[in-house]
């Protein structure tokens, strides 16, 4: 079971890495076309420019897989809903220079457009000058702190998260020593796992009360989110656990938990590991420094890359319907079965791993704060 | 609590311990990598600013990293 999971990964990996690397590869001689194109009719192309190029060049029959993976798993200004309807989502940017800007994303006509001097460059807010340029110098004055389609959908994984919780919760009140019911029945297994199978297991008995709050909330927004990617649909699909920002945000927190809880015995650990003689010590602390910052490191990559790996090989499949659709509809359609019954398989996968990587995160996070709780030899007793 | 049902349950909690015991390993090698990375960059870094003729740090450290995250795997797989 886990050898056909990590062969499945691995060929999602090399598919996405084979995409990615032709998106480079197509990008990168777009640009020198570009450039070539500027020095012959000493006419700079603008930002607008390259992206009516862009559509001239789908509109050709041109179609670009890689690019679509990329926009489909990043970040943007809007939220892409069915056909030509794009959800606007304000944009919010502090100019070190102009000050605090507030406009809609609907402004830029979906990148077509520059609305005061402020136009889009690969889903990125850009500064340009008054010929539609790029101004680099403008640009580095740009903290972008916009509602983007992630951060929404993070406001709205929220609001559902809060909403079952504080019912459960009232639930728990207003039926205390009752049986549970409804969505306290769903929930009830879980948070008693993560208490039992994480907490308890990993912390141990005495001290795991204090981590809980944490562990619970780690553990059911990185599932949600996890399970809103896989919704193809407007709420989800917006590959938030596949944000390297997140989850570099969810690991400093892991990070900051363990260093700030750390006894004695964690710190002894660490910079003079008891036991040891004095010149392998010489290696040894270091690489536990280290070890120290690289496993919420670690904490933060899987994540990452499992969700947004997800997301590729999913998106990977219905671009060799188009792939093999250029080259004639028979082909686009008879793939599309193929492409439609892995695509079933995989996200079928998926829902596991949405619960796998919520779970291990959790775990480990737990497994990391219990070495740092971790008394003197307390680990070599068994408890029976 | 019979002692029968106890132990039963004593069985049940090692087998959930090595079961998680597992997920331990699993950023093993990720970290390994990180050390000998970590390492190398900064004997390259230092080369970088003594300017010597010949890489001597790049490579004292590159080969100190392979040997620091053998004792590192050694360190993490020997704990009880």
């Amino acid at each position: 079971m886990m050898s056909l999971k990590a062969l499945l990964r691995l060929a999602s990996l090399l598919i996405g890495t084979l995409l990615m690397g032709s998106a480079y590869a197509q990008d990168e001689g777009h640009d020198h076309g570009e450039i070539a194109h500027d020095h012959a009719e000493e006419a700079p192309a603008t930002v607008a420019d390259a992206h009516t190029i862009a559509h001239a060049e789908q509109g050709g029959g041109k179609f670009n897989a890689g690019k679509l993976i990329m926009d489909h798993i990043g970040d943007e200004h809007g939220w892409h809903l069915w056909g030509h309807t794009t959800l606007p989502l304000p944009v919010i940017l502090f100019d070190t220079q102009r000050g605090l800007q507030v406009f809609s994303s609907s402004r830029f006509e979906h990148g077509h457009a520059t609305y005061e001097g402020y136009a889009l460059n690969e889903s990125e807010v850009v500064a340009v000058n008054a010929a539609g340029n790029v101004d680099e110098a403008a640009t580095a004055n740009i903290w972008d702190i916009s509602i983007t389609k992630n951060v929404l959908s993070l406001f709205i994984s929220l609001a559902i998260l809060l909403v079952i919780f504080i019912s459960v919760a009232k639930a728990y009140t207003r039926r205390a020593g009752q049986a549970p019911t409804g969505m306290q029945n769903l929930l009830e297994p879980i948070i008693l796992f993560v208490r039992d199978d994480v907490a308890k297991s990993a912390i141990g008995e005495h001290k795991y009360q204090k981590y809980m709050p944490y562990l619970l909330t780690a553990f059911f927004f990185i599932f949600l989110n996890n399970l809103m990617g896989l919704v193809p649909f407007f709420p989800g699909g917006a590959n938030l656990t596949g944000n390297i920002a997140v989850t570099l945000v969810l690991a400093l927190i892991t990070f900051v938990i363990v260093t700030i809880n750390g006894n004695k015995n964690y710190w002894g650990h660490i910079l003079a590991m008891p036991g040891v003689p004095k010149w392998v010590l010489l290696i040894l602390t270091p690489v536990e420094i280290l070890g120290m910052f690289l496993k919420p490191f670690v904490l933060m990559i899987r994540l990452f890359a499992n969700i947004t790996a997800g997301h590729i090989i999913a998106l990977s499949f219905f671009s060799l319907i188009f792939v093999f659709g250029e080259t004639s509809a028979g082909a686009g359609y008879g793939v599309s079965v193929m492409s439609l019954a892995f695509t079933v398989f995989m996200t079928m996968l998926e829902l596991l791993v949405a619960f796998i990587q919520a779970y291990v995160f959790t775990f480990l996070s737990a497994m990391y704060i219990g070495a740092a709780l971790e008394e003197h030899h307390e680990h070599k007793e068994s408890i029976i | 609590m019979s002692a029968a049902k106890r132990q039963d349950e004593g069985d049940l909690g090692q087998v959930r311990r090595n079961y998680n015991s597992y997920l331990r390993y699993t950023g093993l090698g990720f970290t390994m990598i990180g050390i000998i990375l970590a390492f190398t960059f900064g004997g390259w870094w230092l080369d970088k600013e003594l300017a010597w003729k010949f890489p001597l740090f790049t490579i004292a450290l590159s080969l100190l990293g392979i040997i620091g995250s053998m004792v590192y795997l050694f360190k993490e797989t020997g704990r009880p």
